[in-house]
């Protein structure tokens, strides 16, 4: 629990530089405020399920293909095609607690929701369906949305990098 | 037991040949009469040897970074031969490769490097070797603290300062902090934090600047026992919806270029230990705006000439990592283009020669080519394929002198 403490806080005080001296709070106040929410209890979110939990029934779009509205900032192997899905990590793998964070549009709804991007760790790099899109991504010296960064970070299995998940977290709006 | 194994493999190999000859002698069961072999001396034995390369690079030879994407583990550096188009060799660098830092005699490539005890699992191990260029061997190493920055290839990740006395590796746990290596000493000074701030891009033989994540700059500075003491901030330089790339262009000793996704240049100079904001520019003009960079290495300076050259490509935001399908160049000095080169092949990374006579080279992640260019048209002079699988950045030496010892 050591190192995921270690990373919320790292993540409230990179927050609270950007915050207080730049003041601009709309956007990437919504992003912010959602990276605490997901990161914050990083644990407690994952569980163990039977089978890849399927997307939303709500929901349009093929998870296999690049094309998918949730994957509009995503840079990596998508986890829909390494055997788990676009919550789900692959067996064998560990999701990674802390991550960085995108706004997407569902054409469904025609609503903003943030998407997290977390990797799923601790094996080779899968090699399927690799997709980057890039959409509001950010340079790495501006993490919370940067999606050139290996984030297989705080895990227990390393950093070896095997996919990436997009994961709703909740409407941007 | 290794006499056992050998005679246990020649019987087997004997009875393999066996097989051959007998399948040979059924399917020839008629040959035709053989013409009467040309009569030339009997070769000579051979012996094993492995290839030496020279005791410094040459400026037209090239360290090309293959991050293998699909196999991160696996990372690699090939070195070839811009003037001729060969490949001359290979050094490992292992899980998310970034590149490689020439020493500054250009006798011996630092390769930080990570590691893991059972391929993708077990104990991390991040170290910094020192390759000589005359055999390519891992020769020294230091044993860094297991947090290098684990992300598509910066070089601004893994400086080494002009003098090649102190390596600077950036790391993010997420926290944010860097190792200093006495690359003399071959040991570890220690590791300062930097918290909001990343990469170290040098101005001086003991400083540097770095990037915020609220667009300020940082300077930073080495004492000569290689403790960095952070020094002056900047107000924020960028705004947040368009950041300047963490790919900067190093102009001369003291002076960047920070040139945003959407081609906005900023020059920024450190020579007083105070990051000092100086011209802003734009890579488009009127009616252009439809054009920006991309890449993964997107743009490259020749001193020599003071020519800035741009990968561009027509694309809105989130285009930032778009291969460019046209050179652009430009005069620093004056602030304007000089040529617009439309090139055959979108390309992903573009470097430049450090000489006065130099070759361009561009490359497209994925495709294991690297196409040598003349820089005034960007006209094709040769190509290098089968480059393994995703060349990441382009890594042309410094000019070295070539008498002398090499370190």
């Amino acid at each position: 629990m050591r190192r995921f403490d270690r990373a919320a806080e790292y993540l409230a005080r990179s927050a609270a530089r950007s915050t207080s001296r730049r003041g601009f709070i709309g956007r990437l106040g919504a992003l912010v405020t959602a990276t605490g929410a997901a990161t914050l209890l990083p644990v407690s979110r994952v569980r163990a399920e039977k089978a890849a939990v399927p997307i939303q029934v709500q929901e349009e779009g093929d998870p296999n293909s690049c094309d998918y509205w949730r994957y509009c900032a995503v840079d990596g192997f998508l986890c829909s095609c390494c055997g788990g899905s676009a919550s789900s990590c692959p067996p064998g793998t560990e999701p990674s607690p802390i991550t960085w964070l995108g706004t997407c549009r569902n054409p469904a709804d025609g609503r903003n929701y943030v998407i997290s991007y977390n990797d799923c760790c601790g094996k080779a790099a899968c090699g399927r369906c690799n997709c980057s899109r890039d959409e509001g991504a950010s340079p790495v010296y501006q993490p919370t949305t940067a999606n050139d960064l290996d984030w297989c970070l705080g895990t227990q299995v390393g950093v070896a990098y095997h996919c990436s998940l997009s994961v709703v977290t909740g409407p941007a709006d | 037991m290794r006499s056992r194994r050998f005679k246990m493999l020649a019987k087997m190999l004997a009875g393999g040949f066996g097989v051959m000859a007998l399948a040979t002698t059924t399917a020839c069961a008629a040959p035709r009469k053989a013409p009467p072999a040309p009569k030339v001396p009997v070769l000579a034995v051979e012996d094993v040897t492995t290839v030496e390369l020279k005791d410094r690079i040459p400026p037209h030879w090239l360290v090309v970074n293959d991050v293998v994407f699909t196999h991160l583990l696996d990372g690699r550096a090939y070195i070839v031969d811009g003037d001729k188009g060969e490949y001359l060799g290979m050094v490992p660098g292992g899980h998310s490769h970034v590149g490689v830092q020439f020493t500054p005699d250009g006798s011996h490539l630092l390769m930080p490097g990570t590691f893991f005890a059972r391929g993708s699992r077990g104990e991390r191990t991040d170290v910094i070797t020192w390759f000589a260029l005359k055999d390519l061997m891992p020769g020294e190493e230091v044993v860094i603290p297991p947090k290098r920055i684990q992300s598509l290839p910066l070089l601004s990740s893994i400086p080494l300062t002009d003098d090649g006395r102190f390596v600077l590796i950036y790391n993010f746990t997420p926290e944010q902090s860097m190792t200093v290596v006495d690359a003399e000493a071959k040991s570890v000074v220690g590791e300062f934090e930097t918290p909001g701030c990343a990469l170290a891009h040098m101005t001086g033989p003991r400083s540097f600047m770095m990037q915020c994540a609220d667009g300020s700059l940082q300077s930073g500075a080495l004492d000569e026992s290689g403790k960095i003491t952070l020094g002056a901030t900047t107000q924020p330089l960028f705004e947040r919806e368009d950041p300047a790339s963490d790919k900067p262009v190093r102009i001369s000793a003291s002076r960047w270029l920070f040139i945003t996704f959407a081609g906005a240049v900023a020059e920024v100079d450190n020579a007083s230990g105070t990051p000092t904001p100086g011209a802003r520019w734009k890579l488009t003009g009127p009616g252009e705006d439809a054009w920006r960079p991309g890449g993964l290495q997107p743009y490259t300076f020749h001193a020599p000439s003071g020519l800035l050259y741009v990968l561009m490509h027509q694309g809105g935001p989130g285009t930032h990592k778009h291969p460019g399908t046209e050179i652009w160049v430009f005069s620093v000095a004056s602030k304007q283009r000089v040529a617009r080169l439309p090139i055959e092949t979108p390309s992903t990374a573009i470097e430049i020669s450090k000489d006065a006579d130099p070759l361009l080279y561009t490359a497209l992640f994925g495709s294991g080519t690297v196409v040598v260019r003349k820089p005034a048209d960007a006209s094709v002079l040769r190509k290098i394929e089968g480059l393994g699988n995703d060349i990441s950045v382009l890594q042309a030496p410094p000019v070295v002198p070539a008498a002398g010892p090499a370190k």
